[in-house]
């Protein structure tokens, strides 16, 4: 049989590849004998290029059609195959198929042609594919499919050793330079339209394996290729595929032969499996830290599973072409071992290019472990007093909840306020001890120095090459001011972002080259914006200053700002709608007056100076004047800005700036918010705490130190010793002051109420407890007064706690960022503002009268309104504080009115005041036991969906987060033998300093 | 890299340090020197005023007595008379009492009622083998601070507590009780339970044994408390005098007592000889319950605006005083006690008659300030018994105003005005004024005050 070619050359673009190809056509040993060429340029100089070879036929194309429709174009402008009835044997028609950027060797068809020839049975060959770019590399040699059906090369850009060259028969080969026998063709009726971008030739392999057919690799017929499979589908010149849309097609090209393949009674159930594999396969994408495929992963799935009549045509396509068993292409599929074997390698691969992007950073053991070993022993005898207590009392703590469930349903939002984002901070950490979630905050208290260290050492280790830095770094910050002092204070939201801030600024230095930490970076800005909203501002603005940096991670840095924004989101509607968007500042946690701020105490990072300066008084000789004890501390910590600066004049010093700006914005907004109050508590307003803000502003500062002693190399030892000796003994008062138990933070049961109220609450927990508590007032109209609240349940705890309801003090308060103007007039008309404010003093009013009438003899009977607001028992606390006379006068009349009062039995003193048990009449004892159930503010309604939304945001990302992959092994970068030769680091110095350095990341990162 | 590039490096290295020590002068100087904002929200509280409550004042009822008789049990000798005055008031009896017979009396106006004072006032005129002389006694407010000042224990003098709870909440009462000699310890003086409407009668004698000068405080917690003392005189075998002792609410450093009649003393100092104690004397009683010694100077006025006496004197600390007021005439004399300390104080004068003699105490009344209406009430005497209105202005001269009829009550000087017995009386002033009515016949003297309205209710702060 004489066998004639026709070479179908389908060009999408032009250029030097197309040139080639043409070249190499007219340069074949074997010239096809006919040539049909496909423009789907549209481009006149494609169609000039083209025409000059003087094909047999010119087709002209969209360029919107797929390869196999293209071809099938071609294919119909043929003649009909010759019908001979020669006795020799009629004509062999065979199809040789091209792209535009796949150039034969000059043998390629002469070679092809061969192989066929002796073999009858072979219907397809195909070349071995090798890369034009470097034409040692394989690109392609032979497709198959694993045990899953997805398509994978049998050799793929391997160097080309022969190794491969005794390959014969394969399931299917590329598409590029295919030699396919025209009548077969025919009959398995040519490429699949539903696959118009992957995995066509492998499911016309199969389709000619089933239709009896064989296919060979033909090794010594070469053909070099410039553009991949996948990449030739697209357009655009050159044109560019991410990475996350040739995934999307691969999985729906797998998805679409799966349920052409499968016996005909398992596709509905593979129909119907196609969405739970896309959920799964996602889950798995985001541990493998490649997001970006998470959407395609749906999109495929939905692709095929609404494809129309796509899979029903492809299935009766394959069923009139299919002569043989499926047992036919079993043996051709590749192995599980050989899966599994492909894998591992890609990993190794990956690993070691990772290994090269690395940049150095010191060993963790033995020094920083060492330190935190050590932070954790001090820490842990600073908290002496805190151990075995079931909670902690003081400042703004409070027991965490009762329960788990309790713990858990205060993170959804009730009718009149939406949960704070700290509360989920609060659910985390009290399901640490699910058996009492109070405990965990005792188990935070003294665990936080060497959580601290540990987590100050991690932003550290990214910014300094030794480990004696990281080491001052996370002793400075862990025994900080800002920290020692919220431990002391029971500053809780303020610890917790002390410890979150050095993961969040680590984490986002290595934002732009990891998913990982991207996530990482995310979970903690989180963390941090829930326990300091007042470092939102200034979290945003470095947000935006490392996008602007890092233009080409946009896309990635965009992402850092999705679980606070899940967390934040309800609360910042019902805060705006409510007209109060100040409010949004508020600490979250009990409101608990702090000392004053002065501004010397800002400047040396102490929230609270009068912890320090009273000991150190103390100590001073009597008479000495206060300024030298401020001298005092402000020398111990002198060193710390000196080191900053200097690391600047030093070698790599530039690394320091972003430290510097960090805490330059960490100062700012502690002064911003030094003189801001939101919450008032008891007639005193409660000013914005400082702390986390001097956290940042202690945390730039230490880590441009360390890297200012970083670059003093040898000469690091006195000045790291010196600040740690001086860091140190200045936090000596507080850690006395933690260990002496006469910090404000102390052990508790856990409750806030009477032991028979607890009691009692544990059948019902809805009930609430009156609690006055006489203050002196503050301000210029000082009024003693009752400062009054209901407590439910066992007493206050923190999840109860929303600055939604602390912050109602805003409300028509006339500051600035509040819808009101000072009076009520003001919000009348402002829709939500309106309701919430009158709600809010209808509330108060409500509130007030009650106490009026109960703590002075009154006329008034009060059953029905303890009723309704189900209070079933009252508590007078003793005066707060440092409370005068006054309080005190009104402290002992308010408890003779409440003895006086027939409606409370008194039950007598106890350890947190004296109570009283409201008398329940009789009748009423049901109703309002059903009453107090009200008590409790209702769930919104859709607040469950609101909350799985939002749990499921922050779960993804930490699947996200999750550190799957093997840590790269790291060079010793302390080592002498790997530090760069003199000459080469000052090059590269010279570069980065001149902005060769593209990143500009002065953590030395390269993205 | 060339020389050149070096120090340009070090150059532009040393510039940046330059620079950011420059920015860190320059932010420093902002954080120690910059305004910044001060925002807080409004702190006050709401001021609330309680609902004005039901107004009660407590009768305590008539004079107790011991009947003759193997068994003697507490009893009313003579139920009294009342004169209850107020649109609209409600009379109650407390249901339980000590003693046999007494019914006494809380007179309340409802807060819906037309009126808004209310007023009440009994007299009891009692002669028996054992009791004889005239008791009356303004109703009064139940309270949880109460100081009677007067009663004696010694030979023939009789001495009640009088604890009346009219309210609905069990009262727990501490009594403490000093004498000449200071505070008294004795058993059973703290945690009496005065329930929900009863009223507890307990004799003084079992707290304190022969006492000639008591004073007793009397502290309530729970319940308000009315407090009295019932004192009744036998000399030799003769009944001499019925007295009922209304409380004072607290120490204070003035007190006045408008009303100090002196009626037939000397009649009074040669019948009283016979029994050898010498209580018959007009006498101030004192008490400085702090700690402190107290100066005390002491202003006698008489009505008819002649020269009164001065007496300066000095009341220890913790003992109690009785400070005789020897050649006082007969007359009726204010009195103005100043001090330096707090004290508690009340006068008892001896009235002698044809007919016998009768005691009474005088308790300082408190001030109608200016622009201030009470009513008061004049309680119902017996025949050959008239009542007198007393009026004193320490301070200014005051213009009273009695039923519409205007009284110039000049400085310094007590006005006695006649008045109907049993009628009700409105009294408004345009200066500081004190007022007691007293009652007096043959042998027979009482007296009750015209007590300041009640303080309006107060607002009390809450910050909800």
């Amino acid at each position: 049989m004489q066998p004639r070619v026709t070479a179908v050359l389908i060009a999408r673009r032009g250029g030097e590849p197309l040139q080639q190809t043409l070249d190499a056509l007219t340069e074949q040993s074997r010239h096809p004998d006919h040539l049909v060429v496909v423009d789907a340029a549209g481009d006149d100089e494609v169609t000039a290029a083209l025409a000059s070879i003087a094909p047999t036929q010119f087709v002209t194309a969209g360029a919107a059609l797929g390869f196999g429709e293209l071809v099938d174009r071609a294919v119909a402008a043929l003649p009909a195959p010759e019908q001979t009835s020669s006795p020799y044997g009629g004509v062999e028609e065979w199809l040789w198929l091209l792209r535009h950027d796949t150039t034969p060797d000059s043998r390629t068809l002469e070679r092809l042609l061969a192989a066929v020839e002796i073999a009858p049975s072979v219907a397809a060959a195909g070349p071995k594919q090798m890369d034009a770019d470097h034409p040692t590399m394989i690109a392609e040699f032979g497709e198959t499919m694993t045990a899953y059906g997805a398509g994978i090369a049998l050799a793929e850009r391997e160097l080309d050793q022969a190794q491969h060259d005794r390959t014969s028969d394969v399931l299917a080969v590329g598409e590029a330079g295919m030699l396919v026998r025209r009548s077969t063709w025919h009959d398995v009726e040519g490429f699949d339209p539903a696959l118009p971008h992957v995995d066509a030739s492998l499911d016309l392999g199969v389709r000619i394996r089933l239709a009896g057919h064989r296919i060979v690799v033909v090794p010594h017929a070469r053909v070099f290729v410039h553009e991949s499979t996948p990449l030739f589908a697209r357009n655009g010149t050159p044109p560019s595929l991410p990475a996350r849309v040739e995934a999307r097609w691969r999985r729906r090209a797998q998805l679409h032969r799966r349920l052409v393949y499968a016996p005909l009674p398992a596709v509905p159930l593979h129909w119907l499996s196609l969405l739970p594999l896309a959920l799964l396969r996602s889950i798995l994408h985001l541990l493998r830290k490649r997001p970006t495929l998470v959407i395609g992963e749906f999109v495929a799935a939905l692709a095929v599973a609404f494809s129309g009549t796509a899979v029903s045509s492809a299935r009766s396509r394959l069923s009139r072409s299919r002569k043989v068993g499926w047992a036919a292409i079993e043996p051709l599929r590749m192995p599980r071992d050989e899966v599994r074997r492909r894998r591992a390698i890609a990993q190794d691969a990956l690993l070691s290019a990772r290994e090269d992007d690395r940049p150095p950073r010191p060993d963790f053991l033995p020094g920083g472990g060492l330190i935190v070993a050590v932070l954790a022993l001090l820490g842990a005898i600073a908290a002496s007093p805190l151990f075995g207590a079931p909670a902690l009392l003081g400042g703004a703590l409070a027991p965490l909840a009762p329960d788990l469930a309790t713990l858990w349903g205060g993170l959804t939002a009730t009718e009149d306020a939406a949960a704070d984002p700290f509360a989920f901070v609060l659910a985390l950490l009290g399901t640490l001890t699910p058996w009492q979630p109070s405990l965990s905050l005792v188990v935070l208290w003294i665990a936080a120095v060497p959580l601290a260290g540990l987590s100050a050492w991690w932003a550290a280790a990214s910014l300094v090459r030794r480990a004696g830095p990281a080491a001052v770094a996370a002793w400075l910050w862990a025994l900080s001011p800002t920290l020692l002092v919220s431990l002391a204070e029971g500053r809780v939201a303020a610890v917790v972002a002390h410890l979150a801030l050095p993961s969040l600024v680590a984490s986002a230095a290595r934002a732009p080259r990891s998913w990982s930490a991207a996530a990482v970076a995310g979970l903690s800005a989180a963390i941090v914006t829930a326990a300091a909203p007042t470092l939102v501002p200034a979290l945003l603005l470095a947000w935006v200053a490392w996008m602007v940096l890092h233009p080409r991670r946009i896309g990635r840095l965009l992402t850092l700002i999705v679980p606070a924004a899940a967390l934040w989101t309800p609360l910042v509607i019902d805060q705006v709608l409510r007209g109060t968007p100040l409010g949004l500042l508020a600490d979250p946690g009990l409101p608990s007056a702090t000392g004053e701020q002065t501004r010397v105490g800002l400047l040396l990072g102490w929230p609270d100076l009068r912890l320090v300066l009273e000991p150190l008084t103390a100590l001073l000789p009597a008479g000495t004047p206060p300024i030298v004890a401020l001298l005092v501390v402000a020398a111990l910590v002198t060193v710390l800005p000196v080191l900053a600066l200097l690391g600047l004049a030093l070698r790599r010093g530039r690394r320091g700036l972003v430290p510097l700006g960090l805490a330059a914005a960490g100062l700012l907004t502690a002064l911003a918010v030094s003189g801001m109050a939101l919450v008032t508590v008891g007639g005193t307003a409660v000013g914005l705490d400082v702390a986390p803000a001097l956290g940042l502003y202690w945390l730039g500062l230490t880590l441009a130190a360390v890297v200012g002693l970083d670059g003093l190399r040898r000469g690091a030892a006195y000045p790291g010793l010196l600040a740690v000796l001086g860091g140190t003994a200045v936090v000596l008062p507080v850690l006395g002051a933690l260990l002496l138990g006469t910090a404000a933070v102390a052990p508790s049961p856990d409750r806030t109420l009477p032991a028979l109220v607890a009691a009692e609450a544990g059948d019902d927990p809805a009930q609430g407890t009156l609690v006055l508590t006489p203050v002196s007032g503050a301000g210029d109209a000082a009024q003693a007064g009752l400062a009054a609240r209901i407590d439910r349940g066992a007493g206050l705890t923190l999840i109860e706690q929303r600055t939604m309801l602390t912050t109602r003090s805003l409300l028509g308060s006339g500051l600035p960022g509040t819808s009101g103007e000072g009076d009520l007039a003001a919000v009348v008309g402002s829709g939500g503002a309106e309701a919430a404010t009158l709600a809010a003093i209808a509330e108060r009013e409500q509130l007030a009268e009650l106490v009026a009438n109960l703590a002075a003899a009154g006329g008034r009977d009060v059953t029905e309104t303890l009723d309704a607001l189900g209070v079933r028992f009252v508590l007078l606390a003793p005066p707060s504080g440092i409370t005068g006379d006054d309080a005190a006068v009104l402290a002992a009349s308010s408890s003779a009115a409440l003895d006086a009062t027939a409606q409370l039995e008194p039950v007598g003193d106890t350890s947190v005041g004296r109570l009283w048990r409201v008398a329940a009449a009789d009748s009423a004892a049901d109703s309002a036991a059903d009453d107090a159930r009200a008590g409790f503010a209702p769930e919104r309604p859709g607040a469950g969906a609101i909350l799985v939304t939002q749990l499921g945001i922050l779960t993804l990302t930490l699947l996200l987060a999750i550190p799957t992959s093997l840590r790269p092994r790291r060079p010793r970068s302390d080592s002498v033998l790997d530090e760069p030769a003199p000459t080469f680091e000052a090059d590269d110095e010279f570069e980065s300093e001149f902005g060769a350095d593209p990143s500009g990341a002065p953590t030395g990162g390269r993205s | 890299m060339t020389v050149t590039q070096r120090i340009l490096a070090a150059t532009w290295r040393a510039g940046l340090a330059l620079a950011g020590a420059a920015a860190a002068v320059a932010l420093g100087a902002v954080v120690l020197l910059a305004p910044v904002p001060d925002l807080a929200p409004d702190t006050a509280g709401l001021a609330v005023t309680p609902d004005r409550s039901a107004q009660t004042v407590v009768c305590t009822g008539g004079v107790l007595g011991l009947p003759r008789g193997d068994d003697p049990q507490l009893t009313v000798a003579q139920q009294p008379q009342r004169r209850s005055v107020g649109t609209g008031l409600v009379e109650s009896t407390v249901p339980a009492s000590d003693a046999l017979e007494s019914a006494p009396v809380a007179v309340t106006l409802p807060v819906d009622a037309p009126d808004t004072a209310v007023a009440a006032a009994e007299s009891t005129r009692v002669a028996t083998a054992d009791l004889r002389g005239l008791a009356a006694a303004e109703c009064g407010r139940a309270e949880r601070t109460a100081w009677l000042v007067g009663g004696s224990t010694q030979v023939g003098r009789t001495t009640w507590i009088v604890l009346t709870n009219p309210g609905e909440v069990d009262a727990t009462v501490d009594l403490r009780v000093w004498g000449e000699r200071g505070l008294l310890e004795a058993p059973g003086t703290s945690g009496i339970i005065v329930a929900a409407g009863t009223q507890r009668i307990l004799p003084l004698a079992g707290i304190a044994v022969d006492e000639a000068s008591p004073v007793i405080a009397v502290d309530s917690s729970g319940g308000s408390i009315a407090a009295h003392l019932q004192q009744s005189v036998v000399r030799g075998l003769d009944p001499s005098g019925v007295a009922l002792v209304t409380p004072l609410e607290r120490p204070s450093t003035r007190h006045v007592i408008p009303a100090l009649p002196v009626v037939g003393s000397q009649l009074a100092l040669e019948q009283a000889t016979g029994d050898g104690i010498g209580d018959a004397l007009t006498t101030l009683r004192m008490l400085v319950p702090g700690d402190t010694d107290s100066d005390v100077t002491v202003t006698l006025r008489p009505a008819d605006g002649g020269t009164g006496q001065v007496i300066t004197t000095t009341v220890g600390a913790g003992a109690v005083l009785d400070l005789p007021l020897t050649d006082l005439p007969d007359g009726d004399w204010a009195v103005v006690v100043d001090a330096t300390e707090p004290l508690v104080v009340a006068g008892r004068a001896t009235a002698g008659g044809a007919s016998g003699l009768d005691i009474e105490w005088w308790v300082p009344t408190g001030a109608l300030q200016e622009g201030q209406e009470v009513l008061t009430s004049v309680a119902p005497s017996p025949g050959g018994v008239s009542a007198r209105v007393h009026l004193y202005a320490p301070d200014g001269d005051v213009t009273a105003t009695i039923d519409g009829r205007e009284v110039l009550v000049p400085a310094g000087q007590s006005v006695v005005l006649e008045t109907a017995a049993n009628v009700g009386v409105r009294l408004a002033a345009d200066g500081v004024l004190h007022a007691s009515v007293s009652y007096r016949g043959d042998g027979l003297m009482a007296g009750t005050r015209i007590l300041p309205p009640p303080l309006a209710a107060q607002p009390v702060t809450v910050y909800p």
